[in-house]
Formats: C-alpha cells, structure tokens, sequence
C-alpha cells in the first residue's frame, strides 16, 4: 500500500514538475521573444513618450519655484538700477550741458574782455600822449606863471595894481599849478590803468602777467574738470546701463524659461498641485505637435487605446534616466516636456506611451 | 552597471593570474604541502578498464591499443569493451582489438541499454581491484593508469580522476575555447577541491574507483531517478557524489592524463553543456534534499562542497533575470564583450604560455580570438542553460547516444 502511495505520489510530483517545467521553458522563451522584440521595436520605435506626473510638491518644482522668486527679486533689483543709472544719466548729461554753456560764455567773455582791454589800452596810450603835452606845456605855462608873480609883486611895490589884483592874480597862479599837479596825477593814473589793461589782456591769452585774470582762469580750469568729469561718468553710467538692460533681458528669458517649463506651470491653482506629463526623446520630436493624440497599450505596443492628448510643449532640454530598454550603450536620454490632457487619468502609470497613432496599428 | 564591469575587469586581469599563481608548482611545492596526496609507486593493483562504445567506428580500436600501449603490467591490466549497440563498425574494431592484444574481453548488447547500465555489466563481469572508467573515444597517456593507481595508498581515497585535453584542440574556434575550458577547470578549480580530497566530479573519460568501492554505491547506482524517472547520464558526477556522500575522498591526479574529443560543432556543445548543467543541478538538488541526513553521516565540508560551487550558477542566473528586468541585460553584454576582447589576448597569452609549459599539444593557434567565444557564450551558458536544465531535470537520457532498438 505504502509503495502504491510512494509511486503515486511520485508520479504527481513528476507531473506537477513537468508542468512547472514545460510553464517555465515558455515563459523562458516567451521572455526571451518579448525581451528581443522589445529592444528591436524600441529601437525602430520614434512616437513613444513616457509619462510622468509631476506635483506641486516636487522637488523640482519647489527648486523652480524658488528659482523664479529669486529671479523676480533679481528683475526687480536690476529695474532700480537701470532706473538710477537713467536718472544719474540724465543729470549728468544737465550737468554737462550748464558746464559747456557756461564755459563757452567764459571763453567768448575772455575773447570780448581781451579785444577790449587791448583797445582800450590802445586808447589809453593815445590819451596819455595827449595829456602829457598837454602837461608839458601847462609846464611851461606854469613858469611863466611863476615869473609873472613876481612882477605882479614889483607891480603891487610899484602900486600899479591893487593889493586885491595882486591877491587874486597870484592865486589864479597857485590853482594853476595845482591843476597842473592834479593833470599829472591823473596821467599817471591812466598810465597804470593802461598797464593793467594790457596785463590783463597778455594773461587771458596765455601769459601769466595778472593775478585776479589768472584766479579767474583757474576758475576756467575747474569748469573744463567738472565737464570732463561729466563726460567720463556719463561713458560709464551708459555702459553700467548697457550692462544692467543686457542683464535684464537675459533675466527675463530665464523667467520666460522657467515659465516654459511645467515645474512653474504645475503651480498654477488650475491643476490642484498635480499635472501630467510626458517624456519625447529628441528622436521623437519630429512625431509630437500640440493637438496630437496619446494611445496607452498593453504588452508595451500591442492592443492600444486612446487615452488623451497633446496639450502643449515644453521646449526646455530635460535628461532622464531610460526610461524604456535602449539599444545603446546609455543610461541617460535627452528630450523635452509634453503637457498632457487624460481622458483616462489611469494611462499616466503606463511605462510607455506612443503620440499621434497606434505603434503596430493594433 | 561600471562597477560591476570593474570586477569583471579586475578578475580578469588580477584574479585570475593569481589564482593560477595559487594553483602553480612553486605555489603546491612550498606553501600548500598538502595540495598533493601521497603517491605509492609500488601499487600495482590489478585494474580493468571499463569502456562502453557507441558508433565510435575505427576510434575505439585506436582508445584500446593506447590503453593497451600503457606501461602498466599488461597481465595486470584487463580491458573491458561492450558495444552498445552501435549501427556502425564499431563492433567489428572491437572484435579486431581483441584479436591484436591481450587481456580484452568484450562483448555486444543485444539493444541500447545506455552507458550507465553498461557499465555496470562491465563492472560484473570484470575482475581487477581497481575499475577505470573510460572514454571509448579517448587516447591515453602510457603513465596514465600508473599516475592513478599510487594514488590508493590513502585508503579512504574511494576514486580517483585524471586529466583531460581536447585531441582536437585546434579544429576550430569552439574547440579551442573548449581547451580553455578545460584547462580552468583543472588548474583552477581541480586544485582546490584536490586540497580538500573532494574533487566534485571526477570526470567520465577518466577515472578509478576501488572495486569494493562501486559495488557499495551499485544499488544508488541503479536506483537513480528523479521524480521516479531513471536517469542515465551525468552518472560520473552522480559516482562521484556517492563516494563522498559515503565518507570517501576523491582526488584528480593531474599528471595522470588522457585526450578526449570535444563537440565541434554548437549544437553538439550545447547538447554536451545541457547534460552537464542537469547533471550538476541534480548534484545540487540531491544535496540540498539530503544535506541533514549527509552532514551527520559525513561532515559539513562534504555537504559544503556539493552546494558552494553550483551556488554560482544560481547567483549568475538571478543576476541575469535581474539585468533582463532592469533593462540593462544588452548593454551587459556589450560590456562583457567588450572586455573580452580586451581580456582575449590576455587569457589566450596566459593560458599558452602555460601550455606550452605543461602541455604542449595543447596550445592554440588562435590565442587572440579563441576566448572572444567566451563572450558569447556567457549569456547562454548563465541563463539559458541552466534556466533549461533546471526545467528538463527529469530528461535523464544520453542525448547524444540513444536510438531505436531494432528487434
């Protein structure tokens, strides 16, 4: 009895084995079938993509996110600097516009001062030479006078005049030879004018010949300073203004970026914090349009459905791992971002998903 | 998936020499005095050969006149030959053997019974002390039988192995790779198993077990199934697990040698491998099932032994299920390629500048290329091989051999 159990119980582990066995070589071979025909259809394939969904609370959506505060802040501190650099500008350019008004109504004064002093000494000297001949003969007239006195006295002695005539005559001499004395006076005067004049007018065109002329120069100096000075920090608050526009702009495409990219989408209250997505290989990127459909299948190619579409495209370079078995020596591929709209939300756990048609037309 | 190419890199070009280091003459003389066993050259036991043939043709005649040409005592050395029912002439050679040497008997079955029963026929019928198994389709070295019988004078050493190459080491790409094979298994791992005295499988083309010995295990001998299916082949794997599961040692004396045709076409490989890989799992099966029982009655080590080896093929297997899973199995194999023909020249170098040291018969003409079959043998070998061995345990038969009993 207990050899019968033996041999039969035999007999139903051998046949449970041979079963076991027969199942493991298909699935053997069935693997081997699907492992060959999906790296081969894999490698011909340019219409899968491979989705994702992607959450509010990813951590590269909350690395965007920052990302993007710290570009606003940046914008914002960018705009104040080129509005400053702007103003400073504007100020400057007022600045050296007053210094070049003034400093061309200093140099046409100069010019008109040195004409003038020039003439004006001229004049001077053709008075001075009038005067002193004048002067030499009150000269000579005053000798005269002084010879007469004294025979206006011989007169007064002799009485032929009054004492009053004698007085009034002798006067008449003595304011005579002041007026002389004053004349003299007065040419000397001139004379200094006349020099003052011509040293004026030597300094203003270049030789160092009057003081109050020369303070007055370097009063020029300093104007010529501040317009030059003007005109190097206008340079320099134009180019810091270059700089700071060329920043901005550059600051502004990474915002664009960074809103081109679902991280910064996905925040949108309109998704509640989740959106799908989908992988698209640079191969693939010819096969993907916005609008195109998504088709979800069984067995990886096979038996597929339409599960939703092509809502928009993200073309930022995105690299992730593999996400399907690859026929090259990679662990990494580069691509782009699809947003996806789901009619079945459900496809989103596929591992693979194919756009704008069937894969194997089944 | 670059650190696991590291270790590959770094077992091929550290490892393995150093292992061979391990395994040299300087390496077994000065440090391992206990890599050899002690050998009595005085032994001259009385031996007969055990050689069943199949459709060998002109080949066995060649197998019996070098056993016959052996410096062993011919009186000494009776040759035992039973044609297994071959289609071909091979029982006529056998009949001329006989008439041009001494000391044959031989005999024809009435059908194809299979190597297994055959040998045991053969085992009855013969008379020496010391049975040895061989290869109907090998050439001996004269020293052969000599090298193996001073090895019996440790007399709880139940069987020993010898040494085999390939006679037609150069017909082609596969059998050249085959001589590497060969050559990794007996001065890699036969050294290590000879330290412990528990050689995992003496191998078919060559081997001596003590008469008192075989006629022990003869009952598990026949008794050998699967699930109630007689098996018939890997008998000399099963043999030799038998011995040791008794308590015995066995050993490979590697100066014992003989050459023996390899597979030269894939097919023929493949057929060869997929016995050897069922007859290997079966060895890990059996052990597993009966390791409690054979730890008591033997030792640990013994019940190690029979589990540690084959654990890797097991490990591989896992290994490439995962690479399939994780999608990496390709770019593995590319990897693995790629280091082989970096790595081919190297083991060719290595392994010729060996042979023509120890064997010179067996150095290739294609060192350069030859192992590049390595590469793509590999994933068969890990995967599919034993995956198909694992699930064709209870094909017990001697694919290679069995026809149709004419009545």
């Amino acid at each position: 009895m207990n050899e019968t159990m033996n041999t039969a119980l035999k007999e139903f582990y051998l046949t449970c084995y041979r079963y076991l066995g027969l199942g493991g070589l298909a699935a053997l071979a069935l693997l081997l079938v699907y492992y060959v025909a999906t790296f081969l259809f894999f490698g011909a394939s340019n219409t899968w993509v491979a989705p994702t969904l992607i959450t509010s609370a990813d951590e590269k959506a909350i690395t965007s996110q920052l990302g993007m505060i710290q570009l606003n802040q940046q914008r914002d501190t960018i705009v104040i600097q080129k509005l400053t650099a702007e103003s400073q500008l504007q100020s400057l350019r007022n600045q050296k516009s007053r210094a070049e008004t003034l400093l061309a109504r200093f140099n046409h004064a100069s010019t008109f001062e040195s004409k003038q002093a020039t003439n004006l000494a001229s004049q001077m000297g053709t008075l001075v030479g009038g005067k002193q001949d004048r002067d030499s003969q009150a000269e000579t007239l005053n000798a005269s006078l002084l010879a007469y006195e004294g025979q206006i006295k011989k007169q007064l002695d002799a009485g032929i005049i009054t004492q009053e005539d004698a007085n009034r005559q002798l006067t008449a001499n003595k304011l005579f030879a002041l007026n002389i004395d004053s004349s003299k006076l007065a040419a000397e005067t001139i004379i200094a004018a006349k020099a003052d004049l011509e040293n004026h007018a030597a300094t203003l065109n270049g030789k160092d010949m009057h003081l109050t002329t020369l303070e007055s120069t370097a009063r020029l100096q300093e104007l010529e300073t501040a317009l030059e000075t003007a005109t190097i920090s206008i340079v320099t608050t134009q180019e810091t203004l270059k700089a700071e526009t060329s920043l901005l702009v550059d600051v502004d495409a990474s915002i664009q970026n960074l809103r081109n990219t679902p991280y910064i989408d996905v925040l949108n209250p309109t998704y509640n914090g989740k959106m799908p997505i989908a992988f698209v290989p640079y191969d693939n990127k010819n096969n993907v349009k916005i609008g195109d459909p998504i088709y979800s299948c069984f067995f990886q190619f096979f038996a597929c459905w339409k599960v939703g579409s092509v809502v928009k495209i993200y073309p930022q370079e995105q690299i992730v791992d593999y996400p399907v078995f690859n026929l090259r020596f990679a662990r990494q591929i580069r691509g782009f971002m699809v947003q996806v709209n789901f009619t079945r939300p459900s496809a989103i756990s596929s591992q693979v998903l194919f756009v704008g048609g069937k894969p194997v037309l089944l | 998936m670059p650190y696991g190419l590291a270790i590959l890199f770094i077992l091929f070009t550290v490892f393995i020499p150093a292992f061979y280091f391990w395994t040299s003459y300087v390496a077994r003389k000065y440090f391992l005095k206990n890599m050899e066993v002690e050998k009595d050259y005085s032994l001259e036991p009385t031996v007969s050969v055990l050689m069943s043939a199949f459709n060998e043709g002109e080949h066995v005649y060649k197998t019996i006149k070098s056993m016959r040409e052996s410096n062993y005592p011919a009186d000494k050395l009776q040759i035992v030959t039973y044609d297994d029912y071959s289609s071909d002439d091979t029982w006529e050679w056998i009949q001329k053997a006989q008439k041009d040497f001494p000391n044959i008997l031989c005999k024809r079955n009435a059908e194809n019974q299979g190597k297994a029963l055959t040998f045991i026929e053969m085992a009855q019928a013969s008379s020496g002390e010391i049975l040895l198994g061989v290869d109907s389709d090998c050439i001996f070295d004269p020293q052969a039988v000599k090298e193996m019988v001073v090895c019996f004078k440790d007399p709880k050493l139940g069987a020993v192995g010898g040494r085999f190459g390939i006679l037609n080491v150069n017909e082609n790409f596969l059998t050249q790779i085959q001589a590497i094979f060969y050559a990794v298994s007996f001065y890699f791992f036969r050294p290590i198993e000879n330290y412990f005295r528990k050689v995992q499988c003496l191998g078919g083309p060559l081997v001596c077990i003590r008469r008192e010995v075989y006629f022990k295990i003869l009952p598990e001998i026949r008794t050998r199934n699967f699930l109630g299916v007689p098996l018939t082949n890997g008998e000399d794997r099963a043999i030799t697990q038998m011995i040791l599961a008794h308590g015995l040692l066995t050993y490979t004396n590697l100066e014992s040698k003989c050459w023996t045709s390899a597979p030269t076409t894939w097919k023929g490989y493949l057929n060869q491998q997929l016995r050897w890989r069922r007859s290997a799992l079966g060895q890990w099966v059996d052990a597993a099932w009966n390791a409690r029982e054979r730890v008591w009655r033997t030792s640990f080590g013994t019940v190690f032994g029979s589990l540690f080896l084959l654990n890797a093929l097991f490990i591989w297997c896992l290994f490439a299920v995962f690479l399939i899973w994780q999608g990496g199995f390709f770019n593995f194999l590319i990897g693995f390629l790629a280091i082989h023909t970096i790595a081919a020249p190297i083991i060719g170098w290595i392994y010729n500048t060996a042979m023509r040291k120890h064997n010179p018969e067996q150095v290739l003409k294609n060192p350069n290329l030859a192992p590049l079959y390595m590469a793509i043998w590999f994933p068969i070998n890990i995967f599919f091989i034993t995956a198909v061995a694992m699930c064709t345990l209870d094909d017990g038969g001697w694919v290679t051999r069995q026809r149709k009993t004419t009545t």
